[in-house]
């Protein structure tokens, strides 16, 4: 059987956060969450995976204890086992804190022979968390995976959007991928799985549980990056329409492209 | 003339057209910015008796906002939202410009995580409170939440004459007048602003797609729901149709459509979708869904495949879903008027409320299928709103259609005696106002609209045809009898 590890997050709604201007950090509190749309394809990525061979899935999330409502939610897609990080420790993490405290989760559980991350979060934006994770756990990485062409339990065949080019692999296993959103597109959750879901336990990791327990490794503390300020974009000034017909308004598309 | 009147231009020709495809004329055109200006504009055209359509957004399908020669007052930049209460319960004064979502937005920005929110629904979020108001229009959620006007508690509408009217409710008559009003499709008035009444969220939402093979299968789905335990049934807030010839439409234009381009792709086998969204405390949620489920596996629905969605984000796009069906008709339409611009929507709403669910469906295949007609249903099954909209592929299919449409309307008042409708009469459909209103009703109309509107100004062409030879649905005959 191929264990599989699938990172999620759960982030704002919607991008109206304010940033708390103490500490760097988006006020939340109030917001509408979703799970992170890119790691919904991480998930449907697992779950085709599942279909093809005997496999598990295992979730981890890091977040508050409202966070839960996530792993319920992933249940309903047919994951067998979810799991929180929650604790206060954990609040405010940057890249290198989150990556260390989710490596520090999956160790707990177990062994995994394919980490499975979404390509970045609505929220940080960072796309960095995956290959960060990779590191932590000592594993080759692979990002922007866009086909899982085969399977088996010691090796993938994927292929990988470079930009420029489309890359074909053959990859050992155990490995971590981020995959691309837009070849993934995700499944909608089955009613007989949302309800099969409620009984389902939900598994809370304290810093407690974890094999380091130093709080300054973690959170804030453990952070290496603070962030200075959280903007949105500034408005551009409404553009007066002009009309105007016939050559007259081919001719001036005509030099609006040139100076371009 | 006043300078906030513009003759009409090249440049206003997308105010002549509305979601009805229905191409109108008009002399002048106004964007008036407040209820002061609407009130000047319309003494000044009352002066030369000059005829006036009104606007919001132009989303309704039936030509309530299509000018028929006269003046176009377009509302669209009356958006302010004026003010917040908090009484008994939350209200929110608006501009009648203002549209469904930027009263969401305002809405969620001011109470800001408290989960208000304005019951009707219209799947259209373009749609202006001031054209909800004034066609009445609901969501699909009406059957659990109520009618429309039960979440107005006020209304600023300046009549026929250019007179302010603040209507309440602080009587009964001025609250039934209120509840004339709204619907009255601008007969009456030009309503300038709104206090709208406010509900907090239900605790937890789910929403639920079964499919269905056969049409006896939903059929008996249908059945075992109006069966179901009232404490359960209380816990539905909606239950949505939509056939296959629907779904084959989103299907074709979804990877055009943002909020819906990555939902899955419906497995042919099934021709027939039932959404269901549950709302209230996850207790009850859970165990409403565990009845249905077992209904599902009765009637040959495979739980497995039904979708499963909660909370309101993931309901939002289960909205978006069923509004694209609407969008997605409109747009067939659009092209199909490429070829032909005298085709337009063609689309039959009535309400079949005693009938079984399987008969109100076949009421509309059978003689679509007689006439060779394609057509796509969907709509509410509560009440049996469901809307066949005829899809025709040239004008002779179209002629037919509009025949079909005159037939149905025909039928159902023959054998189930008055017509229900719910996107309004407008200018499309006011050859079928004798089969929607009663005499008595028409009359009642007409001493209303002498009343506020004597010059008869206001949105000449809607609920009556403009065409005086047709005594059952003209305004010049109605009224004859008093």
């Amino acid at each position: 059987m191929i264990k599989i590890a699938v990172c999620m997050k759960q982030v704002p709604a919607y991008s109206e956060g304010d940033m708390d201007e103490k500490t760097g950090l988006i006020k939340r509190n109030g917001l509408e969450t979703i799970i992170n749309p890119y790691d919904l394809a991480a998930l449907e990525a697992a779950l085709q995976l599942k279909e093809r061979l005997d496999a598990r899935i295992d979730v981890f999330s890091m977040g508050p204890k409202r966070a839960e409502s996530l792993i319920r939610d992933v249940y309903a897609y047919g994951v067998d086992a979810g799991y929180l990080l929650t604790n206060s420790k954990f609040g405010g993490a940057d890249v290198l804190a989150t990556s260390y405290t989710l490596m520090q989760g999956i160790q707990v559980i177990d062994d995994y022979d394919l980490v499975i991350c979404g390509k970045q979060t609505t929220d940080g934006d960072t796309s960095q968390v995956g290959p960060a994770l990779a590191k932590w756990l000592a594993l080759p990485s692979y990002q922007g995976v866009m086909r899982i062409l085969e399977v088996s339990d010691k090796q993938m065949k994927i292929s990988q959007d470079l930009g420029k080019f489309i890359q074909f692999l053959e990859v050992p296993l155990p490995c971590l991928i981020s995959v691309n959103r837009e070849e993934f597109l995700p499944r909608m959750p089955s009613f007989a799985g949302r309800l099969q879901s409620k009984n389902k336990e939900i598994h809370y990791l304290a810093l407690s549980d974890l094999a380091d327990k130093d709080e300054n490794h973690y959170g804030m503390k453990g952070s290496a990056t603070k962030v200075k300020r959280i903007f949105p974009p500034a408005q551009t000034q409404a553009v007066k329409a002009q009309f105007l017909e016939g050559r007259d308004g081919a001719q001036a598309i005509l030099s609006f492209i040139r100076k371009e | 003339m006043s300078k906030e009147i513009y003759p009409m231009e090249e440049k206003y020709q997308e105010y002549l057209i509305d979601e009805s495809k229905n191409l109108g004329e008009a002399t002048s055109i106004s964007f008036p910015e407040n209820e002061d200006e609407v009130q000047e504009i319309v003494k000044t055209l009352l002066r030369e008796r000059v005829p006036i359509t009104v606007q919001g957004s132009m989303t309704g399908i039936v030509g309530g906002s299509i000018p028929c020669g006269g003046h176009i007052m377009n509302l669209q930049k009356m958006k302010r939202i004026l003010s917040f209460a908090n009484q008994e319960q939350p209200q929110v004064t608006v501009e009648a410009g203002v549209s469904l979502e930027e009263l969401e937005q305002g809405i969620d920005r001011h109470y800001r995580g408290e989960r208000y929110f304005w019951p009707p629904t219209p799947s259209e979020g373009t749609a202006s409170i001031g054209g909800i108001l004034a066609t009445a229009a609901r969501g699909m959620n009406v059957s659990y939440y109520g009618d429309t006007k039960k979440y107005v508690s006020e209304i600023q509408m300046v009549d026929g004459m250019g007179k302010l009217h603040v209507i309440g409710r602080s009587s009964a008559e001025e609250s039934d007048l209120l509840d004339t009003i709204i619907g009255s499709e601008g007969l009456l008035g030009i309503i300038t602003k709104a206090t709208l009444v406010l509900r907090k969220r239900l605790e937890e939402s789910w929403g639920i797609t079964f499919f269905f093979k056969e049409l006896d299968q939903i059929d008996a789905f249908v059945k075992g729901l109006e069966e179901i335990e009232e404490t359960l049934s209380k816990c539905i807030v909606a239950t949505e149709y939509a056939d296959r010839r629907a779904l084959d439409l989103v299907e074709s234009k979804k990877a055009f459509m943002n909020k819906i381009k990555e939902l899955p792709d419906i497995e042919k086998a099934f021709n027939h979708l039932l959404y269901l969204e549950l709302g209230g405390t996850e207790e009850r949620i859970t165990q409403t869904a565990e009845v249905l489920m077992n209904l599902a596996l009765e009637c040959g629905s495979d739980p497995d495949k039904a979708w499963a969605v909660m909370g309101e984000m993931e309901i939002q796009k289960m909205h978006a879903f069923h509004h694209c069906v609407a969008e997605c008709i409109n747009l067939y339409t659009e092209e199909v008027r490429r070829g032909d611009n005298r085709i337009t929507k063609l689309e039959a709403d009535i309400a079949l409320p005693e009938l079984p669910f399987k008969e109100c469906i076949e009421f509309y295949r059978e003689e679509a299928q007689r006439q060779i007609l394609d057509i796509a249903i969907f709509g509410h099954v509560k009440g049996r709103y469901l809307h066949a909209n005829i899809l025709p592929k040239n004008y002779t299919e179209y002629e037919s259609g509009e025949k079909l449409i005159d037939f149905w309307n025909r039928e159902a008042y023959e054998k189930y005696g008055q017509v229900a409708i719910e996107h309004g009469i407008g200018k499309v459909k006011n050859r079928l106002t004798k089969y929607i209103y009663t005499e008595k009703q028409r009359a009642q109309m007409v001493t209303q609209k002498q009343e506020y509107d004597p010059q008869q100004l206001l949105n000449r062409g809607n609920v009556f045809s403009e065409d005086t030879d047709d005594k059952d649905s003209s305004m010049y005959e109605a009224g004859a009898s008093l």
